[in-house]
């Protein structure tokens, strides 16, 4: 069973789960909840909206700029599939009340 | 930042930490719920007064909770998905938002025992209600969040 290369990244793996919980997260909440640097965060989420997975917007709230990631519906799709594949593999399920 | 590819097994514990840590920072601004408290309370006590005192306090409580509902969209930096919250996590979060409604009720018993003018009750039953959200808001997110232990999204 092959797992998705583009998800199964450390750190796109991380973006990807949040984002999945999510309608829409701003870049900087991503970046805080993550530990992660600005540069970083930019080049995976670069990374991910070049495979079609996450959708970037960029817009303001007053005149501050502000930076939004949503997982497209091929990317819920994707990661849907690749915990689908991890739990095949390892043989349990994710715990869901 | 270590970019060894995680084993199928700790991909899946990283699933359900990442979204925790993001659960854990669901956080409602503190002065949301006493906002709106104080938008409804001046609502009520436009309706207590008369001639041109009654429309201007009305018309102020419904720009006070537009302008609440204005600041919390504007300072949220996430719109969570529905399914994020468990039924049971949910059910704590009504009771909750119940129990302001009972502080009104009781606070408005006691003082309207005592005889006080209506706009006073009013104010009053406002300042119980803005002051109990404040004191247990962080309290129950803390068991919204509890009651949200090992969901994860797909």
């Amino acid at each position: 069973m092959n797992l998705d290369p583009v998800i199964h990244a450390p750190v796109r793996l991380q973006i990807v789960s949040l984002l999945a919980a999510a309608n829409e997260a701003e870049f900087s909440f991503v970046r805080d909840t993550l530990e992660i640097s600005d540069s970083v965060l930019s080049k995976q989420a670069a990374a991910l909206e070049n495979a079609g997975y996450v959708h970037i917007r960029k817009g303001h709230v007053g005149k501050r700029p502000r930076t939004w990631l949503k997982l497209t519906d091929q990317g819920r799709t994707a990661f849907g599939a690749y915990v689908t594949t991890l739990q095949q593999i390892v043989g349990q399920r994710l715990t869901t009340p | 930042m270590d970019q060894k590819v995680p084993s199928p097994a700790e991909a899946l514990a990283e699933i359900e930490r990442t979204q925790r840590a993001a659960y854990s920072r669901r956080r409602i601004p503190i002065w949301y719920v006493p906002a709106v408290v104080g938008a409804i309370t001046l609502l009520g006590v436009g309706t207590e007064l008369h001639g041109p005192a009654r429309g201007v306090t009305i018309a102020t409580g419904g720009l006070a909770m537009a302008a609440a509902v204005y600041g919390l969209s504007r300072s949220m930096r996430v719109r969570w998905k529905a399914r994020a919250w468990t039924l049971a996590a949910g059910a704590e979060f009504g009771a909750w938002a119940v129990s302001i409604g009972v502080v009104m009720s009781l606070t408005g018993l006691i003082i309207g025992a005592i005889h006080f003018q209506p706009v006073v009750q009013r104010v009053a039953i406002g300042v119980a209600a803005a002051v109990y959200s404040v004191a247990t808001l962080r309290w129950i997110e803390r068991r919204v969040i509890a009651r949200t232990a090992g969901k994860v999204i797909r």
